[in-house]
């Protein structure tokens, strides 16, 4: 499943705030949840979101003016595909608005 | 009051998201279903359900089926309904294409199929038994006779009936007597009698094909000697209609405990003609394969019933004005409490509720292994679900119609004196449900062919298909977290349900008599696992559903509260039939006949 | 002793015996004619060749393949004169055997020993003409086909044979080349011949005479009287339908004209139709039963009254009773009883009635028939079985004769046990013990004499005297499970208390199939993998006490020694093996890896032999070929060349001394022993494991291995070479059986493995998935 959230920060300033925000953000992961990630170069970045025991693997690459990636969820999660990557775009955009 | 709303969220939960995991490929089998085509299908047969078939339910069974002179009246507005329900192409709804029906999975046909057993039984069977009957016919007719009989059944214009039980032999077929002798052009002339044979007359089509069981001049004896014919009530013209009468008919029709606007007639064969359907003396094959279709299908009727009788209670717990609650009045200004207030309403209620979501959830599964042992295209995969829908069906079919007699009898007595009252429709539902117990072989026969079939077969492939799943959920969501409790529970009935199994291999292997002492309490144990399994699921998805936002929090939250109500009150359960198991046949079997 | 032999006639029969001589490690010189002026060895050469190909093996190993010259009968007869023992093998023709014994007696040194494989002519018109000298060393030797693996041996000695050199021959046929040697008189047929050709024609004639059809004949004349699934008919075509009117030939012509046999011995039309028209059986181009090819390989079955052949039908079916019950076989209501009795009322009675004319003694004859015709039964034991009262007054309702020993016997049986010891009748009416030859040790009789010290469902164990106990494995198949391995970890302590040694052994079929793999996939089945892994861990622990137990464990395989069968000997302080033993480690073709310690010992074993090159790797890549390829020994002198078995482990030739042999072995090991110390391994890691992989891809390309295959080498490389580990020193003999545990459970959750294990239990046959 692809993601996109469009930005004008600039590649680096993107990077500077998703690198602040991370750490917030997986302190606030409800209930159940977990979140670790990795940066794997410069401007991608590799997380997995652990929520009730199920692993979704999230890519993203952070361009000038958008974040782009894809996530993968289970099969059982199939049918709520669409809401996980709402999610993630939802928060990653938290995180790009956060100065 | 018998009410009913089709459960459409918690079907199309059952049909889309709970079961994406399980490998046989569900609807995406059928590109060409998507789920806003599928979920339009399950809303219109909500509506001719509720609007059509439900207000004929409660006055077709006060009046009945009449038998006069051969002919069989239906209730009043059973043969409009039926009309209707014909028109709108639902006889055909998951027959094959090629002789015009829609070919839509089970996985859909199976819910549809529960919404019309929730509304009227009786109404049911009428296009149910033509749909074994074309079921059989395909599987084993040759060309000719396909197209001569199959694309009016399916449409709905002729209708279908299984004749398999004489006066003398209902569940050992191996003694039946209607002779079959050929008359030399490939036909042949059938005699004999034939009882419970449902919608064996009615006058709802311009024809009913009869298929048969019967022997031939040189046949073997016992149930190797057995062989399926096609009789109809008219022989068809050479434009294809009914034409001349032929030499069956009803010779009277039985006075039931329910399903009474279901014609269940006794049937005579004079000479009647009549072609072989499939190899001279495999009747009983070309009929089982079709059962196993049909035993799934009663189970359904159970759950159907279940569910009606479920909404109905709660209707009349909400309604009904008695005494206070026990923590204080809670309608102050009303004259009394609704009943619902009290825990031991709530208690039958949830138990309908749970026993209803649970086999439902449990049946949707078992759906997707009928549509995958036919349309996988990996072989493996249909061979799974092959092993799966054997081992099951004799599950689905004890079950459901245990547990939907168990939500019927519950919904009488929450409605206390009025239930026992014809009018109040709940006493309806506990009499209906009673013979899906019975007929398609009785749940003890159903117990039987688990413990001593399926069991053993392929040494216990069978098994693989439920106990693999089951246990990589377990090992994948043990530990911390919110589901924890809920995983050792399951996790602890899993273990029983493992112990019952080597218990019944080992002991069953040496002694018959140890397996059919355990059988019903072992069917009980592993249906109880398989629903114990799908609320577990269902409260992981709900947890994710929730976890990642969701417009439709209720429905979830309420998935995870009926959930934990299952593994709290009614998982437990579990402990007492391995106990059961566990004591062996001794019991049973110290008592000498006399001493009963 | 008998340090070479000599072999006259490289025919079949000929050729098998200096097959099975060489077997036993002595050389043998095999002549025949001259036929190529140019190549004048070129008869007996060509008879090695074929050897060397023959299927089922006639030679144990390559060793004993080489241990046969060829030679010819002109220029190599005077070579008689280096032979302890010369056999005749030629053609049954009187003529020419005279000629050859004469050319014979003037070369050989006197106190060779002279014997003829002959089964039709008698002795006395064999030795015709010949001196005294030469009758006092001449005898008949009658060995069966094949003669590396039918036990029988019928020794005919004339009344000038001087004793003792019929001793010595016997007592060389016995301990070096394996046989059971059955004294008879020099009567036609002998002992197992002749009954075995009364008994084929009875139920020839009873098939036609009552319109049996020969599948019904074979089904009821097969299983249920102990008789091989072969039957009557099946038998037939296996040893070719023309010998019979040869064999009928030789009887008539040579029985009195009053023997039972000359009353039933016709000629069937049919037959003879059939063998002019070249169907003489399965070397032929069918016979009784055949293949048609043309029709898809459909097994056909003729048709006695119409002479058609038509697709084999299912065989009558036999009440459940009379599978197991003869009394209720010869009386079951129809065909069944009707032909049983048919069969075996006239058979039983013509054994009987050999009593006191073609021998004097019942237990050669159930002996020569249990020996010579595969049957589970000898004639008196059936007897025993049906009842000798009913059996003789069934003969008199039917006004048939009965025989002397019957009306002996008088209603007794023919066999009892007499305050544990085994008796039977003899020919002058009394019970006498049944004795064994010296250095033979049955565990029967010991079963029969006494209680077992422990005993469990699957297993138990026996005094066997001199402070030597041994395991015996009872379940089915003798296979191997959790109540095995829990009766083994109780007898450790019992013996190194009580004890000086333990024997592994048993008298089943075979040693152990392995694993029961049975218990394994219903544990799979149902997800228990806990009990799985217990089976493994189980087997593992049970397996090392017996390696590092304080007394000697001698393990004594024959038969089948696979897998979990294989590994009890791996883990023994030494083997005494029967030269037939098919030991191997084929866990690899069910999907599986050995799990109870054979990686470790095979790498053990191939470390330690002395032809292995140095350094880490070449013990890995040996074991690694060894099991990938579910390799199984075709004898026990097969597995010392795979590795299996070390070279001083021992093998013993006749199946009845192998428990002798393998209690004096662990007796030999009592004093002084120690426990061996635990290896530890130098495994090369991930580079070993590589060069491993590059050899599975070779045989992929070559279509040798499929793609699970593959999986599973690579699991067995994981454990060979020692681990995930990059560089692994040195590992312990308890870090590689955990990953042998490991590795054996990640492939028994693969649904590949599990297919192939259901396969194998349904079928019998590897899935090549």
């Amino acid at each position: 499943m692809d993601i996109s959230i469009p930005h004008s920060l600039g590649r680096v300033e993107a990077r500077r705030r998703i690198e602040v925000g991370l750490p917030k953000l997986a302190a606030h992961i409800p209930g159940g949840g977990a979140l670790t990630s990795e940066w794997a170069g410069d401007y991608v970045l590799n997380m997995t979101i652990t929520a009730l025991g199920s692993r979704i693997p999230v890519s993203l690459t952070i361009e000038e003016d958008r974040l782009s990636g894809s996530l993968e969820v289970p099969a059982l999660m199939r049918m709520m595909q669409g809401q996980v990557a709402e999610f993630v775009e939802l928060s990653a955009g938290k995180m790009l608005d956060k100065a | 009051m018998q009410v009913y709303t089709a459960p459409l969220r918690d079907m199309r939960f059952v049909l889309n998201e709970l079961h994406q995991d399980d490998g046989f490929g569900g609807l995406s089998v059928h590109e060409e279903f998507t789920t806003d085509l599928t979920d339009a299908v399950l809303e219109e047969a909500a509506k001719l359900c509720q609007d059509v078939l439900l207000p004929i339910n409660l006055s077709g069974d006060a009046e009945g089926c009449r038998y006069e002179n051969g002919v069989v009246r239906t209730p009043k507005g059973f043969k409009e309904a039926y009309d209707q329900f014909v028109q709108s192409g639902w006889g055909g709804l998951v027959m094959p294409v090629e002789y015009g029906g829609q070919g839509l999975p089970e996985a859909v046909g199976k819910l549809v199929e529960e919404m019309i057993c929730a509304t009227n039984v009786s109404f049911s069977l009428y296009p149910g038994l033509t749909a074994g009957a074309v079921t059989a016919l395909n599987a084993y007719a040759s060309e000719e006779l396909k197209a001569a009989y199959l694309p009016k059944m399916i449409s709905g214009e002729w209708s279908g009936t299984m004749n398999l039980t004489e006066p003398h032999c209902g569940t050992d077929l191996g003694l039946l007597r209607t002779k079959a002798e050929p008359v030399g052009d490939g036909s042949y002339k059938l005699t004999g009698s034939k009882i419970f044979i449902s919608a064996g007359e009615q006058d709802l089509t311009s024809n009913i094909i009869h298929l048969v069981l019967a022997r031939l001049p040189d046949a073997p004896k016992g149930v190797k000697g057995i062989s399926l014919f096609l009789v109809p009530k008219f022989l068809p013209d050479e434009a294809g209609n009914p034409g001349a009468r032929n030499g069956v008919r009803a010779s009277g029709i039985e006075h039931k405990m329910g399903i009474k606007a279901s014609a269940t007639c006794q049937m005579q064969f004079d000479e009647a003609i009549g072609w072989l359907v499939g190899e001279p003396h495999r009747g009983l094959e070309a009929m089982f394969t079709m059962m196993n279709a049909e035993r799934v299908g009663v189970g359904i009727q159970g759950l159907g019933i279940g569910e009606a009788a479920y909404q109905s209670a709660v209707w009349y717990a909400k309604d009904r004005l008695q005494g206070r609650s026990l923590s204080g009045a809670k309608y102050p200004d009303k004259a009394a409490d609704p009943i619902i207030v009290h825990p031991d309403v709530r208690k039958n209620l949830l138990t309908m509720r749970a026993y209803n979501e649970g086999c439902r959830a449990l049946g949707a599964w078992v759906a997707r292994g009928l549509d995958a042992e036919k349309h996988a295209t990996d072989p493996e995969v249909r061979q799974r679900a092959e092993d799966f829908v054997a081992l099951m069906t004799p599950v689905v079919k004890a079950l459901f119609t245990d547990l939907g007699h168990d939500s019927a009898s519950l919904a009488v007595q929450v409605y206390g004196g009025h239930g026992y009252i014809h009018e109040s429709g709940v006493e309806q539902y506990q009499r209906d449900a009673r013979i899906a117990m019975i007929y398609e072989g009785t749940n003890g026969i159903q117990a039987l062919d688990l413990v001593g079939r399926k069991l053993g077969a392929h040494m216990g492939r069978y098994l693989r298909s439920f106990f693999h799943p089951v246990s990589a959920f377990i090992e994948e969501n043990k530990g911390e977290g919110p589901m924890q409790k809920m995983i050792e529970g399951l996790e602890k009935a899993f273990g029983a349900l493992q112990l019952s199994t080597a218990t019944i291999a080992e002991k069953g292997m040496k002694d018959a008599e140890e397996a059919g002492a355990a059988a019903s309490d072992y069917l009980r144990l592993l249906g109880l696992v398989g629903m114990a399994y799908c609320f577990a699921k269902s409260t992981k998805i709900a947890g994710l559903q929730l976890f990642f936002g969701t417009e439709d929090k209720a429905f979830y939250e309420t998935k995870i509260k009926t959930a934990t109500f299952f593994f709290e009150k009614i998982l437990p359960q579990a402990t007492t039939h391995f106990l059961a198991i566990k004591a062996g046949k001794g019991a049973l079997m110290a008592f000498a006949e006399d001493e009963f | 002793m008998v340090k070479e032999l000599c072999v006259i006639g490289a025919g079949t029969m000929g050729a098998g015996i200096a097959a099975q001589a060489a077997n036993a490690g002595v050389p043998v010189l095999l002549l025949d004619i001259v036929r190529d002026a140019a190549d004048r060895n070129s008869v007996a050469a060509g008879a090695i060749e074929r050897l060397k190909k023959a299927e089922p093996a006639a030679f144990m190993s390559k060793a004993a393949a080489r241990l046969v010259e060829a030679g010819n009968i002109e220029d190599d007869l005077g070579r008689v004169a280096e032979c302890d023992w010369v056999i005749e093998a030629i053609v049954e023709k009187i003529e020419l055997k005279h000629a050859l014994y004469e050319k014979l007696e003037a070369v050989r040194t006197p106190g060779t020993a002279i014997s003829s494989n002959t089964s039709t002519i008698p002795l006395d018109r064999l030795i015709e003409g010949r001196s005294e000298a030469f009758a006092r060393d001449f005898l008949i030797t009658h060995f069966f086909n094949p003669p590396r693996y039918m036990r029988l041996l019928e020794i005919v000695a004339g009344p000038k044979s001087d004793p003792a050199l019929v001793a010595k021959v016997s007592d060389f046929a016995d301990r070096a080349m394996g046989k059971t040697v059955v004294r008879a008189k020099d009567t036609p047929g002998f002992l197992a011949n002749r009954v075995g050709t009364y008994w084929l024609q009875a139920a020839i004639n009873a098939a036609f005479e009552q319109g049996v059809s020969i599948e019904d004949a074979d089904a009821i004349g097969g299983k249920p009287m102990g008789v091989p699934k072969t039957g009557i008919f099946g038998l037939v075509d296996l040893v070719g339908i023309d010998l019979m009117p040869y064999l009928k030939a030789s009887l008539t012509g040579t029985l009195p004209a009053n023997d039972p046999y000359q009353s039933i011995a016709h000629d069937h039309p049919l037959i003879l139709k059939m063998i002019a028209e070249g169907y003489t059986g399965r070397k032929g181009k069918g016979g009784f039963y055949r293949i048609n090819k043309e029709a898809g390989k459909v097994k056909e079955a003729i048709n006695l009254s119409t002479g058609d052949y038509a697709k084999a039908a299912k065989p009558v079916s036999i009440p459940s009773a009379a599978q197991k019950d003869l009394k209720a076989l010869i009386s079951a209501p129809g065909v069944v009883g009707a032909y049983a009795w048919a069969v075996l009322g006239p058979t039983l009675a013509y054994a009987a009635g050999l009593i006191g004319e073609a021998s004097d003694d019942i237990l050669a004859i159930d002996v020569a028939m249990k020996l010579g015709y595969n049957w589970k039964y000898g004639p008196f034991e059936l007897i025993d079985r049906i009842g000798g009262a009913d059996f003789v007054a069934r003969l008199q309702a039917e006004g048939r004769e009965i025989p002397a020993i019957l009306t002996l016997a008088a209603g007794r049986p023919f066999y009892r046990v007499e305050e544990g010891v085994r008796q039977y009748l003899g020919a002058d009416g009394e019970y006498h013990a049944i004795a064994r030859p010296d250095g033979v040790l049955l565990l029967e009789d010991i079963k029969a004499a006494s209680k077992p010290v422990l005993k469990s469902a699957s297993a138990a164990l026996w005094d066997i005297g001199d402070g030597v106990v041994a395991l015996e494995f009872t379940g089915k198949m003798n296979a191997l499970d959790g109540e095995v391995m829990k009766l083994i970890e109780k007898t450790i302590p019992l013996v190194a208390e009580q004890y000086k040694a333990l024997v592994v052994y048993n008298e089943g079929s075979n040693f152990s199939a392995g694993a029961n793999l049975g218990l394994a996939i219903f544990a799979i089945n149902i997800a228990a993998w806990g009990e799985v892994e217990k089976l493994v861990a189980g087997g593992q622990k049970a397996y090392k006490a017996l390696k590092y137990a304080p007394f000697p464990v001698v393990a004594a395989p024959f038969g089948m020694a696979l897998g979990g069968g294989c590994e009890i000997c791996l883990n023994a302080d030494a083997v005494q093996a029967h030269a037939e033993t098919y030991i191997g480690l084929v866990e690899c073709g069910v999907g599986l890896i050995p799990g109870w310690g054979g990686c470790g010992e095979l790498m053990v074993r191939a470390a330690q032999s002395p032809k292995a090159p140095k350094g880490p790797m070449p013990p890995v890549a040996k074991a690694f070929e060894t099991i990938s390829t579910a390799t199984v020994a075709k004898s026990a002198a097969n597995a010392k060349e795979i590795g299996y078995l070390r070279p001083s482990d021992g093998i013993t030739m006749n199946r009845d001394r192998l428990l002798a042999d393998a209690k004096a072995r662990a007796l030999a090991m009592v004093e002084g022993y120690t426990p061996p110390a635990p290896p530890t391994f130098r495994l090369p890691g991930a580079s070993g494991k590589t060069a491993l992989e590059l050899a599975v891809k070779g045989f992929r390309a070559r279509g040798l291995a499929t793609p699970y295959d593959e999986v599973v080498a690579d699991k067995l490389a994981t454990v060979l070479t020692g681990g995930d580990a990059d560089v692994v020193d040195t590992v312990t003999e308890e870090q590689l059986l955990a990953l042998e545990l490991r590795e054996f459970m990640t492939l028994v959750r693969d649904s590949r493995t599990q297919a192939r294990v259901e396969h194998m239990l349904t079928t019998g046959k590897p899935l090549r998935n």
